[in-house]
């Protein structure tokens, strides 16, 4: 018996439609897996649920009874709890004053009493009188578990709780998920983690690119490798030409150990070589030290243990300024935040990335990397999100580039636009000898331009395979490996 | 940070010039005119509903501003110091930061020209004297904001915060100055400084008016650093820092260092300003010797935002509204506060045009939705 | 002895006086930086107010009715410093500034076209509440003009309020819009309320300038009071107690300029030059309510 049933849940941003026809069913008592990469429309969904976003169409209903759309304080009244990803604390606050703001309680005794008994309840331990900026993660969360409790909630939504939690912490809040349902919550358990999810859920749910692929019930339950293969999408990708790569290593990483904001070791003793012409695809399900290892080769994140060597000189310690200089570049997929800058116009970017001198061969350049409309003269945040991304490597490129890392360049663009970064990749590394490392969230896609594809899973490569031997199911199963498969020369 | 992203966002880009960026200058030069004008209005308007008359009010105005050669050479007096805190405010916001400090460098610079042209002992000539202290000037207002920029690098403190603090104390140290160690020999009892010596003094452009060539210098400069940051590279990085750090950092920039910068750039201009109106207009220290220009440059600033060769332009409207205040008050007998109120109008009546103009764009989605 | 000066009742009594008017701003700054405000108009809105407890005090021949004018004026004043920053989208500083500079205009033609002989009362008509208190620490203590107290009163208070649930709620809009957007806080309308509170205590600091100190309007009587609360609430760590304490430290320094001829003046410079160096130093960087200044237009990305 359901409790909450959402139906045919769409939402659109501009062209992106994020949900597409979403159902989907909680039971109380039940872990509900939704499972999806970065972009899938998981977090979309989220927010209808918690009423954060107003869908275009789709209704949802708690104990058959309509919860209006777009309104917190409506959703939370019927009894829809929800602890988020980037945890929703004011950090200067104490727990207890967090809660109490939460709740619209003072921060007096009787609040206190509240949390302390969901605390002791549920076995929580949180120090609930300092500021949570001095507490570590999982204590934050705990904070933020308490939080949701004290609503009483019968719907708990628990947005990639595992995110911020150690290694070692993690089996033990996954216990502390299925004892919740088993109190009689219904609980949504939204993850990318395969190994989580079929662990403790009852039942799985998947999305990909905004539509709901399968709904697995305790009947059906898939093994790792077809839940990867159903979350990474199945689709072969266009075939992209690539040439062989040249002898000289550009890049020698060893042993490399890096940080994230939060003090994790995100990155945890990687090492491999990356030849001139050469494409590394990056595999693995999404925020396993991706983002931190192309930030660490390129210089701007400081590499913790390890050595980078970069044309033969140890450049372990340099920062991003001098790195670039030096040909090394960072692009990433978020072209809103790190790409584009607001109301400059093509020409403006390409002058303020790369000088003046550039411009003189502008029109040959857009032609180049197939930028539409090849206006110089147009305000580049009107471009397509593709040509915005083309525009970006572009100026990334129309330099004496080496090293070239891309952070999900292909992030919200169609299949065409996809392929179009993609052949624009090969071609680079082809006539250029650009070394390249591109982290990627769909496999095929990867598959399709890589020499090599590397799989990361928290922080270590598990296994590497070259394109003549390329496997896509064993290399989706490795997803949910975390032991290397072979010492292997990489 | 979003602050000041807000305000990069407002200010937008020289582009290639084509119809359209052609379209969009005259679109903003009109909005910027029927802001002043509709300010105007209203303001005299309301001065009406008063009991003013209106007709002795427009012929005061115009008396007061630009009715004779002598009312025009105060106007354009009054313009010097606006023209470049404008530029200086402007500048600062190109890279994403607030200099709200600009009278205390501004102050600081006419300290350190006094100085220079009295007490540094240097021939008495204006060949070496004038070149010596508006350099001292330049430097000092530099040297000044340089405190709030690397306040900001190092520390990552508010420069909001900093140089408003930092106009606290240069107006005390000023204050004291001439009470202590700068009091005039020949008027001991009050506090104020000696005049700088006639040969430190800017001639005059106009004879028979207050105008000095520090005009003609005042506007070259401004003009000259506005063009400079509009078609330069390190200007349009500059701007770049200001309107996507994120993106500016990928790219390779040294933000820092476009911070610090702009700051002491924007205080070079501030410095310079009260270099030249010491010279030119005050010749000496006294309480209540500047106006609070600073404050006013904001306000010119954020109005030519988008546009800022209009900046030079505003400087001069606000010179002649000074100019015409106490005219006002001796033809018109119209309290000359009304000036101050003024010089409020224009800004917030430019925001409520584009408030105006969003609400409509927003219902005309609306019904088109 | 150098500083005998220091144990004297005459200075303590100056040194309150003036810190009267800046504790009242500092707790004014406090709260609406506690809400995530750069409040850069409240140099305006205490000048309004001034001008208004001169005006009203005249206008009703009763010292308290001229107080409460002023309140209403701060109060109204300040709504509009909101309504420029907030629904015209000017962002705190240039506000601000409009707020000030139109404040220093409108007072100035008011006074003339009002009050062409000058408006003044009699000095120091809002003073000590009862008669003489004797003996020197008892009058410095209890012997205060009566809206010094209401600025420790109000400093108590609203350090006691920042505590309750409509605290809470005003500190997690200073703190994280993005976390009281979360809990469905309209922060625009409670933001306004926070200007409205914000604009009846700068009041009560404009009416003490303008009935208990100066006792006559001046174009730009307030010089600056409004402008030393901003840096008070840093100095005391944006706690309002601790920028009611920073608020004496500026009075004191302003008072010892009195009592220490030749480097006297220089004494002002202490306290800001103690701001500049605690935001370079030990809290330049995270201390201060992280949404200060930000506005409310674009934290939807």
């Amino acid at each position: 018996m359901s409790i909450l049933a959402a139906r045919a849940i769409t939402k659109s941003y501009g062209p992106t439609l994020a949900n597409d026809a979403i159902d989907i069913d909680l039971a109380a008592g039940e872990v509900h897996a939704l499972l999806g990469q970065n972009g899938a429309g998981k977090s979309t969904l989220v927010g209808v649920l918690t009423g954060r976003v107003a869908p275009d169409e789709g209704t949802v209903t708690v104990g058959g009874v309509e919860v209006p759309a777009g309104d917190p304080a409506a959703s939370a009244s019927a009894g829809i709890a929800t602890v988020f990803q980037e945890l929703m604390l004011v950090p200067s606050m104490t727990g207890l004053e967090n809660i109490a703001l939460a709740l619209g309680l003072p921060a007096n005794r009787a609040t206190r009493r509240r949390a302390e008994a969901v605390r002791d309840e549920f076995q929580l331990p949180a120090n609930l009188d300092v500021p949570v900026r001095l507490l570590g993660l999982p204590e934050r969360q705990r904070i933020e578990l308490i939080r949701a409790l004290c609503q009483r909630p019968s719907i708990l939504l628990l947005d990639e709780p595992t995110s911020l939690l150690t290694p070692t912490a993690i089996p033990g809040f996954l216990a502390k998920v299925q004892e919740l349902a088993r109190s009689g919550i219904a609980v949504l358990l939204i993850t990318h983690r395969l190994d989580e999810a079929l662990a403790i859920a009852d039942k799985l749910t998947v999305l990909r690119q905004g539509r709901k692929i399968v709904t697995h019930t305790p009947a059906d339950m898939p093994s790792s490798t077809e839940l990867a293969i159903e979350m990474l999408g199945v689709r072969v990708a266009d075939h992209v030409q690539i040439a062989p790569p040249a002898e000289e290593v550009v890049l020698q990483v060893r042993d490399l150990a890096v940080l994230d904001e939060h003090r994790h070791r995100r990155v945890d003793g990687i090492s491999f070589d990356l030849r001139r012409g050469e494409i590394l695809g990056v595999a693995g399900v999404d925020g396993n030290g991706q983002v931190e290892l192309l930030e660490a080769i390129v210089g701007l994140r400081p590499a913790l243990e390890g050595t980078l060597t970069y044309r033969g000189s140890d450049v372990t310690g340099t920062d991003y300024c001098a790195r670039r200089a030096d040909g090394t570049q960072l692009v990433s997929g978020d072209r809103q935040r790190y790409g584009i800058v607001p109301t400059f116009t093509v020409s403006q970017h390409f002058e303020y990335a790369l000088g003046r001198d550039v411009l003189g061969r502008l029109p040959e350049i857009l032609t180049t990397y197939d930028v539409r409309p090849p206006a110089a003269a147009l305000r580049a945040d009107r471009l397509s999100g593709g040509n915005q991304q083309k525009l970006v490597i572009a100026c990334a490129c129309e330099r004496d580039v080496d090293l070239l890392a891309l952070a999900y360049p292909t992030h919200g663009l169609d299949l065409q636009a996809s392929l179009a970064v993609r052949q624009l990749l090969a071609r680079r590394a082809a006539e250029d000898g650009v070394a390249i490392v591109f982290a990627g969230s769909e496999l095929p896609e990867l598959l399709s331009v890589s020499h090599r594809v590397a799989v990361l899973n928290r922080g270590r490569i598990i296994g590497i395979q070259s394109r003549d031997a390329f496997d896509a199911a064993e290399l989706a199963e490795w997803f949910t490996h975390t032991e290397p498969v072979s010492r292997q020369a990489v | 940070m979003a602050l000041l992203s807000a305000v990069a966002a407002r200010s937008s880009s020289l582009v290639p010039v084509t119809r359209t960026s052609l379209a969009a200058a005259s679109r903003e030069v009109a909005v910027q005119a029927a802001a002043f004008v509709l300010s105007l209005g209203v303001l005299i308007g309301l001065l009406a509903l008063l009991g003013y008359d209106p007709g002795s009010i427009v012929r005061a105005l115009w008396s007061g501003s630009a009715g004779s050669t002598v009312s025009l050479g105060i106007s354009l007096s009054d313009a010097v110091p606006l023209m470049l805190t404008g530029v200086a405010v402007w500048l600062a916001a190109q890279g994403g930061l607030f200099n709200i400090g600009g009278d205390g460098q501004l102050q600081v610079g006419a300290l350190a020209a006094l100085v220079v042209a009295s007490e540094a002992g240097l021939p008495d000539t204006g060949i070496l004297l004038v070149p010596l202290a508006l350099l001292a000037a330049a430097l000092a207002g530099g040297a000044w904001a340089s405190i709030a920029g690397a306040m900001r690098t190092l520390r990552g403190a508010n420069e909001i915060i900093s140089t408003l603090m930092l106009n606290f104390v240069a107006f005390i140290t000023i204050d004291e100055v001439m009470r202590g160690p700068l009091q005039s020999k020949d008027n001991p009892y009050t506090p104020q400084t000696d005049p700088v010596p006639g040969s430190a003094q800017l001639s005059s452009l106009v004879s028979g008016t207050q105008l000095t060539w520090g005009f003609i210098v005042a506007l070259v400069v401004a003009v000259a650093v506005i063009a400079l940051v509009r078609t330069s590279t390190a200007g349009l990085r500059l701007q770049a820092v200001g309107l996507n750090r994120d993106a500016a950092r990928h790219a390779g920039l040294p933000i820092r260092r476009y911070w610090f910068g702009s700051m002491a750039a924007s205080g070079v201009l501030c410095g310079f300003a009260g270099g030249l109106v010491l010279l030119g207009l005050r010749y000496y220290l006294a309480p209540g010797w500047a106006d609070p220009w600073g404050y006013q440059g904001i306000l010119i600033a954020f109005l030519a935002m988008r546009s800022p060769l209009l900046i030079p332009l505003w400087g001069i409207l606000f010179g002649m509204l000074a100019a015409a205040g106490p005219v006002l008050k001796g033809d018109a007998s119209v309290p000359d506060s009304v000036v101050t109120v003024m010089q409020t109008l224009p800004v917030i009546t430019l925001f409520l045009l584009t408030f105006a103009f969003r609400w409509i764009g927003a219902r005309r989605a609306e019904v088109a939705a | 002895m150098v500083a005998s000066f220091l144990l004297t009742a005459d200075f303590w009594d100056s040194a309150i006086r003036v810190t009267g008017p800046i504790a009242l701003a500092a707790v004014a700054a406090a709260l609406c930086s506690r809400a995530g405000i750069l409040f850069i108009g409240i140099e305006g809105v205490m000048l309004v107010a001034a001008f208004f407890s001169i005006a009203g005090t005249i206008w009703t021949d009763s010292v308290w009715l001229g107080v409460l004018v002023a309140v209403g004026s701060g109060i109204a004043a300040s709504l509009v410093f909101g309504v420029l920053s907030m629904t015209l989208r000017m962002g705190d500083v240039v506000a601000g500034l409009v707020v000030d500079v139109g404040a220093l205009g409108l007072t100035g033609f008011f006074k003339d076209q009002w009050f062409p002989n000058g408006a003044t009362i009699g000095a120091h008509s809002l003073g000590p509440l009862w008669g003489s208190v004797a003996g020197g620490v008892g009058r410095v203590l209890f012997h205060q003009q009566p809206l010094v107290y209401a600025a420790v009163v109000a400093a108590v208070l609203l350090q006691l309020f920042l505590r309750t649930r409509w605290g809470l709620i005003v500190r997690s809009s200073g703190e994280s819009t993005r976390v009281a957007r979360s809990f469905g806080i309209d922060l625009v309308r409670l933001r306004f309320l926070v200007l409205a509170v914000a604009g009846a205590i700068v009041a009560l600091g404009g009416a003490t300038i303008g009935l208990a100190i100066v006792g006559t309007f001046d174009v730009n009587v307030v010089s600056g009071r409004g402008f030393i609360g901003l840096a008070c609430v840093m100095l005391g760590g944006w706690r309002p107690v601790g920028a009611v304490v920073a608020a004496l430290l500026f009075g004191v320094a302003y008072a010892l300029q009195f009592r220490v001829t030749g480097i006297g003046g220089w004494a002002q410079l202490f306290p800001y030059v103690l701001t500049l160096v605690a935001l370079a130093t030990f809290w330049g960087r995270a201390q201060g309510p992280a949404e200060e200044g930000r506005g409310l237009d674009d934290d939807s990305r």
